[in-house]
């Protein structure tokens, strides 16, 4: 394949390795991410149809990962990130004038008061928008906002261009973005929105995948390959439990293994302790409940 | 003439159409959307473009996945093409598929031959009977030639008895005994073993440790409203603004210019927010409201996900009293809650099993139009009249049930002072307007509209009831997952609807009846069996995530609920029959055997796996019928200690010597043993006739025989022809005489004693010769006689004849069929007498002899 067909399609090859001369974008996290097939394909589509990508899955299965590993990927830059909140609202993803500050400083004279430019803020798809090279923007969490923050999306996102009434200008993208929308299905969001996307959820990675990531993430703690695969199993084990509110997740398992860690827990008392002695469950029952049926559970 | 366009196709057209025939909402953008991807696609892995299509059109995980398998169906590898090659001949196939007839006809033939063979009557060779001794009559002293009259025969001896031939009869009889001992002998040992393998199976199951029975566990158990309905709901209630003054907020554009208008005075313009009002929800959490109340909680955290803020209440079935908690919550009354918001709108979720205990009739009665006083079931009249006007009372209020269904509302609905609504779309949706104070009163067509959405087709309930039976004992919860995966389009009161056809409404696990189970399962596995195949996939997976902890009863309970699917599966042809069989075979000889035997009962029998169970030792492991005792597994448990010994008792005793005895009996008469004819001892004894010193004193003399061959009895009787002379005759002292009258002449004789076996030791017959004259009587031309005073047998005779007749005077009567005059004469007897010579009267031989040959003398003598 040539260079430029590998600019048009599979881009992303979803194996954490960043194009020469860049550096490797993150979070503040260790390790590589590593793609499914399934999920670089949903991926490359996105990009290559120039529609956002929606991911869903549980929490901790690296949807806000995936978007700086795209980033990484492409050498795109850091990741502009939008987190939703329910007070939301759409033009907040491109960008917020601040009245009551200017209205403050007309109040008391301020002479920049005078500039409007002094008071815009742009936001993630905003500030994508108005870059001159191509970004990746992440929109976390849209289900979240409120009802008609998806629909109230759909010009900007089809078009990529933007007006601000207050200073009178109109922005529109040089190089689309790549947007990544992340959902955790706490609302159905609205099909126009959906039509316009490309979907794919990301299932919770089994063992081998979920040592892979603890390697990755807690790599530099130099964790012993035993406390890994034993604290891999009882985790999963604690995910079986039956009628549990909220399984826990990737994150909880980083953290626990990190208290295991630091505790310096005996790989053999982990792994031949019931589930219900398991050591710092406090790191992954998340509500008292979750933490009595783990404590009643039985092996 | 213009040139018509050619139609334009676009690129996968069949495809999107298809997903759009399906039910996914394809169009122009899905279309342009797939043509960017093919222009830009570059790439020549099919399936790494199916999963691209299927990123791109679906927009759930499930969408996701129904079209990355149908992009599979339509552009997957090509099957391989199916072999057509003939099969050769076989020759021998109409023979070999009729081996088992032709055996059968074999082994029935030579049973046959066998019984015949070994059954047959042995040949019966009857010895000579005794020979007659004739005593020739002395000569008669007279110059005529002497007539010998002929000795009559001896009279037969009686047939001998025919017994039946012991030396085969006892071993045979013995034999069936024995055998009928052994048969009675081994049911009761077997009845016996198996009674103690019930009890050590019952013992060793008991010894199993708990939990005893496994719940399902599923991952969305509960039928989730769909979210686009409660968004509407939602959007329906955001019309209603609330009046309360803090929920404003700073009108920014509109103060801003409101303050450059006034000078740059500070002037602020609040604009009211959209809030939603508080709604009071009335929850219903009653036993019968177990089976919705996943499915109302659900709705009601979906609402308030929408930001729709409630307020939340519970009563257990009478609504006239709540509490601020599910159970055990303090109690309020309705009216005492309803007063804290005077304006909040009232949603109460139940099925309205709670109004049936308040009546119908005193909901009637404290209507607008009753006395309000009346008393319900309770007594509590004035009570339902408060809370009806409390509700009543109330501007915005509505009921939700969760039975979709009409048909299975209580009639309590009709007396109630609010719109009764079910959880459907457009339920919901009038709920929600009701709620908001908007288009309250839906017209009649709309009304019914909304009543009809979660009707229950007949259709639907047998849907589910198939589904039910490969459960075959479902949750409710298992049935709404069952429900949601293969019957979405049923509305889910049909559970209600099954469970009241079970005759418990309110249980948790839904039992139907075993006809039930296998008429449904069977027609699912003869009319559906994709459908089967799919629906016992999901329940092993639900299976997997339900297993409970190992080496307990449920355990081992989940493991027959799983090989039995498995075993389903197998005759399905997914996956391995003879691994799916050896399981569940397994299982059925361990402690929960029963189960496993009444839960395969239950299962479609395919007829290849019913040979594959009859070969091992489960034969009853399909569709045996089961033995009193129980068709226990052959082994033991390893807990139970030896089996003991089973020993034959009366009841086995008494039964096999009645059956032997009702077997010989019934051969006998029937002819199936071999039998042999006991044979008359014929030289018992000696009998003699002696004719006397003088005549007038003939006597026989009796005398046991000196070598008989065998005891015969002394006491005997003395026969003359076939009628006893002298009986009781003792033989014992020696040899006897018994003195023979005249009357008692011309007879044979014979003695006969009976013996043991029923056959007789008799002597010989002797004649003991008559005093008569033989006499000729002759008559001319010829003549049929008959003689007066003549005790033998034989008249008429013909003449001429030859006659014993004793000394006397005889009246002879001649007739010769009119041919003569018939005539009668009277001859007398005597020493001197024999030859009697008459011509009929008429005839003449001279003048017939001359009349016959003429020229010739006549005859002169005869």
């Amino acid at each position: 394949m040539t260079a430029g067909t590998t600019a048009s399609w599979m881009r992303y090859r979803g194996d954490g390795n960043t194009p020469q001369g860049h550096a490797a974008e993150t979070r503040g996290e260790h390790g590589r991410y590593l793609a499914d097939t399934r999920l670089v394909t949903a991926v490359n589509t996105a990009i290559t149809v120039e529609q956002p990508l929606l991911v869903t899955g549980e929490p901790g299965t690296g949807k806000t990962m995936l978007a700086w590993s795209i980033a990484g990927e492409l050498g795109l830059g850091p990741v502009l990130e939008f987190h939703t909140r329910s007070d939301h609202q759409a033009r907040d993803t491109l960008y917020d004038f601040d009245h009551l500050l200017r209205f403050y400083h007309a109040q008391t004279g301020d002479p920049r008061a005078a500039e409007p430019q002094t008071y815009l803020r742009f936001g993630a798809l905003g500030e994508a928008i108005r870059s001159a090279v191509q970004r990746v923007v992440l929109i976390d969490e849209i289900d979240k906002a409120p009802r008609d923050f998806p629909n109230d999306m759909l010009d900007e996102m089809d078009k990529m261009q933007f007006s601000i009434p207050e200073v009178e200008l109109t922005f529109a993208a040089v190089r689309r973005p790549i947007v990544i929308v992340t959902s955790n299905s706490e609302r159905q969001l609205p099909d126009p929105f959906l039509r316009r996307c490309v979907f794919h959820r990301i299932a919770f990675p089994a063992g081998d995948g979920l040592q892979h990531i603890l390697r990755e993430r807690l790599g530099h703690l130099n964790l012993a390959g035993r406390l890994v695969e034993v604290a891999t199993n009882r985790f999963e084990q604690i995910r079986q439990v039956p009628g549990l509110e909220k399984k826990p997740s990737t994150a909880e398992l980083i953290a626990w293994v990190k208290v295991l860690h630091a505790a310096g827990v005996d790989v053999s008392t982990l792994s031949n302790a019931a589930i219900a002695d398991l050591p710092f469950m406090g790191a992954l029952a998340k509500s008292e409940q979750d933490a009595l049926l783990i404590a009643r559970a039985r092996d | 003439m213009t040139d018509t366009p050619p139609a334009l196709v676009l690129p996968f057209d069949g495809f999107l159409t298809l997903l759009r025939a399906r039910g996914f909402a394809v169009g122009l953008h899905e279309h342009l959307a797939l043509a960017t991807l093919l222009q830009r696609w570059q790439g020549t892995n099919g399936p790494q473009f199916g999963d691209a299509v299927a990123a791109l059109i679906g927009r759930t995980e499930d969408e996701v996945a129904s079209v990355r398998r149908l992009f599979d169906e339509l552009y997957g590898p090509a099957p391989p093409a199916p072999n057509l090659a003939v099969p050769p001949i076989d020759r021998w196939a109409a023979l070999r598929s009729r081996t088992w007839g032709l055996a059968a006809a074999a082994a029935a033939l030579a049973l046959a031959t066998g019984l015949w063979w070994s059954l047959r009557p042995a040949p019966v060779i009857p010895e000579s009977p005794p020979a007659a001794i004739v005593t020739t009559p002395s000569a008669p002293a007279t110059g005529v030639e002497p007539i010998t009259p002929p000795v009559p025969a001896a009279p037969e001896l009686p047939e001998p008895p025919r017994r039946i031939n012991r030396r085969v009869a006892i071993p045979v009889g013995a034999g069936l005994f024995l055998l009928a001992l052994a048969g009675s002998w081994a049911q009761k040992a077997r009845d016996e073993r198996r009674l103690w393998l019930r009890r050590a199976w019952t013992a060793a199951a008991d010894l199993l440790p708990g939990p005893f029975h496994f719940p399902f566990v599923l991952r969305d158990p509960v039928a989730r409203l769909p979210r686009i309905d409660i968004e509407d709901a939602a959007t329906i209630l955001g019309r209603a603004l609330t009046n309360e003054a803090q929920a404003r907020e700073l009108d920014v554009r509109r103060s801003v210019q409101l303050t450059v208008r006034r000078g740059m005075l500070p002037s602020f313009v609040f604009r009211s927010r959209r809030m939603m009002p508080t709604i009071l929800v009335v929850q219903d959490v009653a036993e019968e409201m177990r089976v919705w109340r996943g499915k109302v909680e659900l709705f009601l955290t979906d609402l308030r996900r929408q930001g729709v803020p409630l307020e939340r209440y519970y009563f257990d079935a009478d609504p006239r009293r709540v509490s601020d908690a599910p159970h055990g919550g303090t109690v309020h009354d309705l009216d005492r809650v309803l007063r804290r918001r005077p304006a909040a709108p009232l949603l109460i979720v139940s099925a309205g099993g709670g109004l049936v205990s308040l009546g119908a009739e005193a909901l009637a009665a404290a209507g607008p139009g009753g006395s309000g006083a009346a008393g319900g079931p309770a007594g509590a009249g004035s009570g339902v009249a408060a809370w009806l006007r409390t509700v009543r009372g109330r501007d915005r209020k509505t009921w939700l049930t969760p039975v979709s269904d009409a048909r299975l509302w209580p009639d309590e609905f009709d007396q109630l002072p609010m719109q009764v609504w079910p959880m459907t779309r457009r339920g919901l949706a009038q709920a929600a307007r009701d709620l908001a104070g908007v288009d309250v009163r839906p017209p009649d067509r709309l009304r019914g509209r909304i009543l009809d959405e979660g009707r229950v087709s007949l259709d639907g309930i047998e849907r589910m009831q198939r589904l039910a039976s490969l459960v075959p004992y479902p949750t409710t919860d298992l049935l709404e997952l069952l429900r949601r995966r293969f019957a979405p389009d049923v509305p889910d009161a049909v559970i209600v609807h099954l469970l009241q056809q079970t005759g418990r409404p309110a249980a948790a696990v839904l039992r139907m009846s075993d006809a039930d189970i296998r008429e449904r399962s069977a027609a699912v596995r003869f009319e559906t069996p994709t459908l089967e195949q799919q629906v016992r996939a999901v329940l092993l997976d639900v299976l997997q995530e339900s297993e409970p902890a190992p080496g307990s009863a449920a355990h081992l309970r989940w493991e027959i609920a799983t090989a039995v699917h498995r075993l389903a599966l197998a005759d399905l042809g997914a996956g391995s029959r003879p691994a799916a069989l050896a399981a569940v075979e397994t299982l059925g000889r361990g402690p929960l055997w029963e189960e496993v035997r009444k839960i395969t009962r239950l299962t479609p029998a395919v007829p290849a796996l019913s040979r594959a169970a009859a070969t091992t030792t489960m034969p009853d492991l399909r569709d045996g019928s089961a033995t009193p005792a129980g068709d226990v597994p052959a082994g033991q448990p390893p807990t139970a200690g030896p089996a003991p010994w089973i020993w034959p008792g009366i009841r086995e005793l008494v039964p096999a010597a009645a059956l032997t005895l009702l077997l010989v009996i019934g051969g006998w008469l029937g002819g199936a043993f071999p039998v042999r004819a006991v044979q008359h001892v014929s030289d018992a004894y000696r009998l003699s006739y002696a004719p006397g010193a003088t005549p007038g004193t003939p006597e026989l003399q009796l005398q046991l025989a000196p070598n008989p061959g065998m005891p015969v009895p002394t006491r005997v009787d003395l026969y003359a022809g076939d009628a006893v002379f002298r009986s009781g005759v003792d033989l014992g002292a020696g040899a006897t005489s018994v003195r023979l009258a005249d009357t008692d002449l011309g007879r044979h004789y014979r003695i006969r004693s009976t013996l043991p076996d029923g056959n007789l030791a008799v002597s010989d017959a002797v004649w003991v010769p008559d005093l008569a004259t033989v006499v000729v009587i002759d008559a001319l031309p010829w003549a049929r006689v008959s003689i007066d005073g003549y005790a033998g047998t034989g008249q008429p005779f013909t003449t001429p004849f030859a006659i014993g007749l004793k000394p006397g005077s005889y009246r002879l009567r001649f007739e010769n069929g009119d041919v003569t005059p018939a005539m009668e004469q009277a001859i007398t007897v005597d020493a001197t007498s024999r030859t009697y010579r008459f011509t009929m009267p008429g005839f003449d031989p001279a003048s017939l002899a001359t009349l016959l040959a003429p020229g010739v003398t006549g005859p002169t003598a005869r």
